[in-house]
């Protein structure tokens, strides 16, 4: 059985590892790189179940502190998944979070990919007991 | 020769491993759930609010009975403002549990189907029970308005109470 690469595929490709084979399955989700790490994560699934959120309440519910919250907002708003709102209520200054329509497609893919990656091992692992 | 690995220790793309993927996915979960639960807590405040504004009404109602000119009209602004003050407060609540979203269908339908009715059928109990002691008309409206408010106010309690249970028991 021949395994070797085709000789008419150019040389050149600029990146051997992360390119996927052209193969007849249809196209996996891939994994967001923006919302990969875990408190970015938490945060974008956080505010995907609400409209809106206020700072101290997505600091809670992720359970992270408010310096790691705040650059995890300035790092998501710089991606375009999320939007920070300064208001007021009374005297009080509050910064409200909400998250983008690409931070909710975001967030869908990246689910799907994790999904996809669970199902596989799945699949590969009763492969290997019927086997 | 098939490896000794178990699924949870295969790398899916990108050399990301399953178990790091189920970990993921329930974090997603996790996150999503504690959002919903902050949704439907109520701040501290709401529930005697809420009573205050049940209840005044009434006694406004009850003190202007038998009275001539400016205390009837008050009485009339009072009722009228009633149910404009409630949404407002309920509106302010809202905003006040920190996370604004739709309520989900299942708090919706407990809140209508079980602590409404709970509420609703304990205070026209209590005004039964005053009617049949032969109170008079004010003090069983006073009475049941005032057990309604009481009802609000527990039911946001205990309903603040198992969130908080519930928001513990997530980690």
């Amino acid at each position: 059985m021949t395994s070797g690469p085709p000789e008419a595929v150019p040389p050149e490709s600029a990146e051997p590892e992360r390119t996927e084979p052209e193969s007849a399955e249809p196209e996996r989700p891939a994994l967001d790189e923006t919302i990969h790490h875990p408190t970015r994560l938490a945060v974008v699934a956080f505010l995907s179940a609400c409209d809106e959120a206020d700072f101290a309440a997505v600091r809670d519910g992720c359970q992270v502190s408010d310096s790691v919250l705040s650059k995890t907002a300035s790092v998501l708003e710089a991606a375009g998944y999320l939007r920070i709102r300064k208001g007021h209520v009374g005297k009080r200054p509050r910064t409200w979070l909400s998250l983008t329509p690409a931070g909710h497609r975001a967030l869908a893919a990246h689910v799907a990919a994790l999904q996809d990656i669970v199902t596989t091992a799945r699949r590969a692992s009763a492969r290997e007991q019927t086997a | 020769m098939p490896t000794q690995e178990n699924d949870s220790a295969r790398s899916g793309q990108d050399g990301v491993p399953a178990a790091y993927a189920v970990d993921a996915l329930r974090q997603v979960e996790t996150s999503q759930v504690r959002a919903r639960l902050r949704s439907e807590m109520t701040p501290a405040w709401y529930g005697p609010v809420a009573a205050v504004t049940l209840v005044v009404p009434t006694l406004v109602r009850a003190w202007s009975e038998g009275r001539r000119g400016w205390p009837v009209l008050a009485s009339l602004i009072v009722s009228l403002a009633e149910l404009g003050i409630v949404f407002a407060f309920a509106r302010a609540a809202r905003r006040g549990s920190g996370v604004l979203g739709p309520l989900p269908r299942t708090s919706r339908m407990r809140r209508v189907r079980v602590v409404l009715p709970t509420v609703v059928a304990v205070g026209v109990l209590a005004g039964a029970v005053c009617w049949a002691a032969g109170a008079g008309e004010t003090t069983i409206d006073i009475t049941v308005f005032a057990v309604w408010a009481l009802g609000v106010w527990g039911a946001c309690l205990a309903r603040n109470e198992a969130i908080r249970r519930t928001l513990a028991e997530l980690g």
